[in-house]
């Protein structure tokens, strides 16, 4: 109170001075206002922003961008361990970019990369789907499903090494619990060799499934849990059953969260190493590489580093595009839909 | 179309730690092509009472028919219901028209028909030029309109609207009862409205059914709510303003035997036949109403009058509501306008011997 009455008192505020109270004149603000002293105030001090902001990106600047901008300059330069060390490289052009392209191995692995996509990525994907409608719509107790929630997500927390030895042990040809299991069955009459190199890449495939299911099936599950209840009362009211329920409602609205589900799962296919490493090794005879393996194999083991950020960045090159497609695809999705 | 029969039906809410009874004992004929309302406050029961007569929920115990099929076991489909629900529920995925055509596509209709049929509705209720568009695209309004007419495509057993109006704004509300009303009119189906609104459900409705604490306090038409409310809770929940109570005694004086207002100086008369019938209800405590509208300032002055202070006088356009005080009795009249009466000014407002409506004081029942 007593601030106001010292306003008015001031010669600015005084009733001639009529109009609007000027912002910028000193005589217009109180005593109390113009004699304080400024304080240091941490919030809006410049340099706070500028620490703030510029910690991070100085971070993000050393482990993302100069290590890309590395990878970029080596990639055109005749760089292996040694002369890396002797500080002694040439530039050779796009020539390393010829020897990945031209390499039959690259080749091989891009047919392998195919059938992981295929087999791997997308089954789990749809198998993740179908499971996570099932547990949404057929279990019903709530306790039952948090249950089988978790039972599902385990193999996801597990680290891949731990996924690989486990696999590496349970498929062992001659003595490991899975032959045994199908031989007590009955359902074949003599070992599988799991790890030759017909079945090498299934086999990773096989343990893939079974770490990397749970993803996408908590995606898509998330996704139908926050769909809206009142438009299922909608269709139940209008006399839709369950099939076309699912097929007319419940999947075109969750098109998006497969997508999603999709492309995370397609992300991690082109940086795939660990499982591949931990199992095979990529053999036998290269049976079951993958191209992020073989950038690893040349760059890390075989110090051909010139040739693996090669292999890098056609890695990086073919999933950016496909990244860019599907963002396009899902903005195309969303506008008609009204939302975007 | 069908006439619906609710039997004293219960629905009982149980959770592990405890139980909400949600709607008691509720018996309600709604008759063949009728329109009516269910009127009640947040939380009464009136949608548990719709969401089991569409089949979306349980019945705990009593008996819903159609006609004269017992439905308690059908599915919503089996019931052959449509309803248009409070958040519309439009299917998102779906251009207008296939959201209006989705209950024929799931009965098997050719889609040439289906076209022809949705833009019909479409033209009924003004949105045949939307068809293209996604129900994201709409505004509330429009997408009120299209899941009403998803409901009205179909030729169903009973018409079901749930809170319809509550987000659409006061100028299209109006619009918008009155296209209900038309379309009531035309089609002659047998509607179920729910709302919280009383001017809703007074405009639309042949007969409301008020709700309140899960039981049903009274079914009629808006005369019957408006001159003779059942107890308490219906004088006072429709109407507006809301009717004032005063809580009374029954005493004998030199102007015969009135009601003497707890209080406060206050006396109200009562027509003799209704005295001698009070004097004989064993209750010595009443609770008198009168509605605002009945307290005319500067009316008759031979009629009976209550004298008090003005404490507020509200000016609201086409009529004025003075708030007014006597002891510890405040109490509301609707006046002119023009009413000059401002605070602590003393007037007299006259009432007629039969719009003084008296209930028991502890079953809070209408006694005349």
């Amino acid at each position: 109170m007593a601030e106001t009455t010292a306003a008015a008192e001031l010669p600015g505020s005084q009733p001639e001075a009529a109009g609007p109270l000027d912002r910028n004149d000193p005589a217009t603000y109180p005593e109390w206002f113009t004699t304080r002293k400024p304080r240091a105030n941490l919030i809006v001090a410049r340099w706070v922003p500028i620490a703030l902001v510029g910690l991070p990106v100085l971070v993000l600047f050393c482990i993302v961008v100069y290590p890309t901008v590395w990878m970029f300059y080596h990639a055109l330069h005749d760089t292996n361990m040694m002369r890396l060390f002797q500080g002694n490289w040439n530039y050779i052009g796009f020539e390393n970019f010829a020897t990945v392209l031209n390499s039959d191995r690259f080749g091989d692995s891009v047919v392998h990369l195919g059938i992981y996509l295929t087999f791997g990525a997308c089954l789990q994907v749809i198998l993740g789907s179908i499971l996570a409608l099932i547990l949404y719509e057929l279990v019903k107790s709530n306790f039952l499903r948090v249950v089988l929630l978790i039972a599902m997500v385990l193999p996801m927390m597990l680290p891949p090494s731990i996924v690989g030895v486990l696999w590496k042990f349970l498929l062992t040809p001659s003595n490991g619990a899975i032959n045994q299991a199908l031989l007590n069955l009955g359902l074949i009459d003599q070992h599988i060799e799991w790890f030759n190199a017909g079945l090498s890449l299934w086999t990773i495939i096989i343990a893939d499934v079974w770490n990397w299911t749970a993803l996408p099936l908590l995606i898509v599950y998330s996704g139908r849990v926050s769909l809206p209840p009142a438009v299922y009362e909608a269709a139940r009211v209008d006399g839709a059953g369950a099939w076309t329920t699912l097929r007319r409602i419940t999947l075109p609205m969750l098109k998006e969260v497969i997508a999603i589900a999709f492309i995370v799962r397609f992300m991690d296919a082109f940086k795939f190493v660990d499982l591949v490493f931990i199992m095979t090794s990529g053999g036998p005879a290269q049976s079951s590489e993958l191209p992020a393996y073989i950038a690893f194999q040349r760059g890390i083991r075989e110090f051909a580093i010139g040739e693996a950020a090669a292999y890098a960045i056609v890695i990086f090159i073919v999933s950016a595009v496909l990244i860019t497609l599907f963002l396009k695809y899902l903005k195309k999705v969303l506008k008609a839909q009204g939302f975007a | 179309m069908a006439r619906v029969s609710l039997k004293d039906v219960n629905k009982v809410y149980r959770s592990r730690h405890d139980e909400v009874h949600a709607v008691s004992d509720l018996n309600l004929t709604i008759n063949d092509g009728e329109f009516v309302a269910l009127l009640g406050p947040s939380g009464c029961g009136k949608t548990s009472t719709l969401r089991m007569i569409v089949g979306l929920e349980d019945i705990t115990s009593g008996e819903i028919h159609f006609d004269d099929t017992l439905v308690n076991k059908l599915d919503s489909q089996a019931r052959n219901v449509a309803m248009a629900f409070e958040t519309y529920a439009l299917y998102p995925n779906f251009t207008i028209e296939e959201n209006l055509a989705f209950p024929l596509e799931v009965r098997g209709v050719a889609p040439a028909e289906r076209r022809k049929k949705a833009r019909e509705i479409a033209e009924i209720l003004r949105i045949d030029d939307i068809l293209d568009q996604r129900p994201g695209a709409l505004s509330g309004g429009q997408q009120q309109r299209v899941s009403l007419g998803r409901a009205l495509i179909r030729d169903p057993a009973v018409f079901i609207l749930d809170e319809v109006m509550s987000h659409i704004d006061a100028h299209l509300k109006f619009q918008m009862l009155f296209d209900l009303k038309a379309i009531h009119q035309e089609m002659k189906k047998t509607m179920v409205y729910v709302t919280h609104d009383q001017v809703e459900a007074l405009a639309l409705a042949d007969r409301v059914a008020v709700m309140s604490h899960a039981e049903l306090q009274q079914v009629g038409t808006r005369n019957d709510l408006y001159h003779t409310p059942a107890n308490v809770f219906v004088a006072d929940f429709i109407g507006e303003p809301p009717t004032n109570f005063f809580e009374a005694e029954l005493v004998s004086g030199a102007n015969g035997t009135v009601l003497k207002v707890q209080g406060t100086e206050l006396e109200i008369l009562l027509e003799e036949g209704h005295a001698q019938r009070i004097a004989r209800w064993s209750e010595k405590h009443l609770t008198v109403g009168i509605r605002p509208q009945a307290l005319h300032l500067g009316g008759d002055p031979s009629l009976p009058a209550l004298e008090a202070e003005v404490a507020i006088n509200e000016y609201l356009g086409e009529r004025s509501i003075l708030t007014m005080v006597n002891g510890e009795q405040t109490f509301r009249a609707v006046v002119d306008a023009d009413t000059a009466a401002q605070r602590g000014d003393k007037v007299r407002v006259h009432y007629a011997l039969d719009d003084v409506m008296v209930f028991s004081g502890k079953t809070e029942l209408i006694i005349l």
